[in-house]
């Protein structure tokens, strides 16, 4: 069963000799051993050499990493495009803060129900999107956002009044997640499982089968797919992953409102997988870090400069810096950061030697 | 007439009886009986417009037709959905190159050996033991068909940046990736260099020979459909008007005046 594959897609890497199949979709290729390694160090050091600042950055970057690795299964793998990220966020929020602040249920209950409650939402919303195309979804999807925000709106109202649900702190059993730190743990694990898992449906035939839906229907058809089941598997898991987000935020920020979940949150994950790369795991994390320091990093640059600005006005330049990403990735490298960073170690791997493997369209 | 196409008392592979297909008042086939023995190569010509395409259409089940039955091995399939009856083993390939555009060659095939996967999609979220083994053993197999049709130096590239002969075999090569019981090509050779035609010829006849798989051929290339096809439908405006071995074929007047052009 010996092959010689020559590897030459191209986000992939250079020429690969492969000896069995399985070497063809392994993600460990036995060699990465000091990448784990230094990964492991500087994750365990990383809350000790950060500031308390920074680690509150890095906590928010990872739940913007794991809402982002599912969004894009949905909007970039399946080119389903979803504005209702919101929504779903909310829907696991809300999850989490129904059954966990206000009926007292366990952590791992809410964060459980939290993911269910956004399959089943995904699915609902999937239906009525199964006959339409890109566009038409992202309205159905728009829909749904108002739908979903304007009900936990009214939750809030009724069952708290103005102030917000104030979520209690998660009990892991053995530690209580009360401070950045042992978060900051518990999101890296959570986000590891959820990148690995999308990495995983990359790799099988649920990925494949969610592509070839998105290429070519009829074709797809012919391959003896069911278009309407791989949508709503898309959807399912997608919410799942992305509601299951909305409530480790929601309990990480120790406060529940509803206001939180507005339209330009939607948006700013639309631009999370357009700036990192549409479709690619690597991408969804690369834009989620990105954008989510974003904002930071320019107050930061202006406080630098010795603008001052302050409310509105910040808000606004904040809109204009995604706006501006946006338009320059879609304009200069639409395949996003993921895209420079394959260049980049293609280039490293083959010098001193110039071939470049052909262009991959992922 | 048509006259019923002897197959040695087997019963074919696929047996089209009667298929009358309308679009609105627009009759695109009428009463079109049809028969693909289980060996053998079945060639479909007839002019633009005919209804080739629709009667592959109707058979795979992406149109619905208004009359007549389908049967698949003496299994009735009419009117069931398309994902169903590929299912059961019917592969296709297509007119207008429909490749999935953003996967590699490979994974075009095994998208179209989806048939061969089992298991709960959410277990794929892990790959754990049987959809890793799964993954291996597909991959396998797909690989033989890779093999057989020498697609060697594409396998890994995106199927955008290939050529459009490279492509329209691909296309071919997806469907016997499904390893049917039944192949059905909608012009393969169009568009193609001499010599990529011959390299088709190729297979197709090795396909009929070897994989012994029961091929239904929409064609408009003579000389090709006249040189492999064991027997000949001719198709006009959506009726069959002949049937028989090329020689009879060509000799049918009926189907100079129309088709082949008096001589």
């Amino acid at each position: 069963m010996t092959v010689l594959s020559i590897q030459r897609r191209a986000m992939g890497r250079p020429p690969t000799l492969h000896t069995s199949y399985r070497q063809t979709f392994r993600l460990w290729r036995g060699k990465e051993w000091a990448w784990l390694l230094a990964g492991i160090t500087v994750a365990v050091l990383w809350p000790f050499i950060v500031n308390a600042f920074w680690l509150h950055l890095s906590n928010l970057a990872l739940i913007a990493v794991v809402a982002t690795v599912g969004l894009n299964l949905l909007s970039g793998n399946a080119r389903l495009v979803s504005l209702g990220q919101a929504a779903f966020l909310a829907v696991g929020g809300f999850a989490a803060g129904i059954l966990g602040a206000q009926h007292g249920f366990p952590f791992w209950v809410c964060l459980l129900t939290a993911a269910v409650a956004g399959a089943l939402v995904g699915i609902l919303v999937g239906v009525p999107s199964l006959r339409l195309k890109v566009v038409y979804v992202a309205i159905t999807t728009l829909a749904l956002h108002f739908a979903i925000t304007t009900m936990v709106s009214i939750y809030q109202v009724e069952a708290v009044r103005a102030h917000g649900i104030v979520m209690p702190i998660p009990d892991l059993g053995f530690v209580k997640l009360g401070d950045s730190r042992p978060w900051f743990y518990f999101l890296l694990v959570v986000t590891v499982l959820v990148i690995l898992a999308a990495l995983n449906i990359q790799r099988s035939y649920l990925g494949r089968r969610w592509i070839a839906v998105a290429d070519h229907e009829v074709a797809a058809r012919s391959a003896g797919i069911n278009i309407a089941g791989a949508k709503l598997w898309a959807f399912a898991i997608s919410s799942a992953i992305v509601s299951l987000a909305g409530a480790l935020g929601a309990y990480y920020e120790g406060v529940l409102t509803a206001e939180t979940y507005d339209i330009q949150l939607a948006i700013v994950y639309l631009a999370m997988i357009i700036v990192g790369g549409v479709g690619s795991v690597l991408g969804s994390v690369l834009g989620a870090v990105l954008l989510t320091l974003l904002p930071y990093m320019l107050d930061f640059a202006m406080k630098a400069g010795g603008i001052a600005l302050s409310g509105g006005s910040l808000n606004g330049i904040h809109s204009i810096a995604y706006g501006a990403l946006i338009l320059l990735f879609l304009l200069f490298e639409p395949l996003g950061l993921a895209a420079i960073w394959y260049r980049i170690r293609n280039a490293g791997m083959l010098w001193p030697l110039k071939y470049t493997p052909l262009e991959a369209k992922r | 007439m048509v006259g019923m196409m002897q197959t040695g008392g087997q019963i074919p592979t696929l047996d089209v009886r009667g298929l009358t297909l309308r679009f609105g008042s627009v009759e695109v086939l009428r009463e079109v009986t049809l028969q693909v023995p289980s060996f053998g190569i079945t060639a479909l010509i007839g002019p633009n417009g005919a209804g080739k395409t629709a009667l592959l259409n109707a058979v795979t089940g992406i149109y619905r037709p208004q009359s007549g039955q389908v049967l698949l091995d003496s299994e009735d399939i009419t009117g069931l959905p398309a994902h169903v009856i590929a299912k059961k083993g019917i592969g296709r390939s297509f007119q207008h190159l429909e490749l999935f555009q953003r996967l590699t060659v490979i994974e075009n095939l095994l998208v179209f050996r989806d048939r061969h996967f089992s298991g709960n999609p959410l277990a794929a979220l892990w790959f754990l033991g049987k959809t890793a083994r799964q993954e291996a053993e597909q991959r396998a197999a797909a690989e033989d068909v890779i093999d057989f049709f020498e697609l060697w130096p594409y396998r890994d590239a995106v199927v955008t940046g290939l050529s459009y002969g490279t492509q329209k075999i691909i296309g071919v090569t997806r469907a016997m990736a499904m390893s049917p019981r039944l192949l059905l090509l909608d012009e393969p050779a169009s568009g193609l260099t001499r010599e990529e035609k011959e390299n088709l010829a190729r297979f197709i006849l090795r396909l009929r020979s070897d994989w012994k798989v029961p091929i239904l051929w929409i064609e408009h290339d003579m000389d090709l459909v006249m040189d492999l096809a064991d027997r000949i439908y001719v198709l006009e405006l959506g009726h069959c008007i002949a049937s028989g071995t090329p020689s009879e074929i060509r000799d049918n007047l009926e189907v100079r005046k129309s088709y082949l052009g008096a001589t």
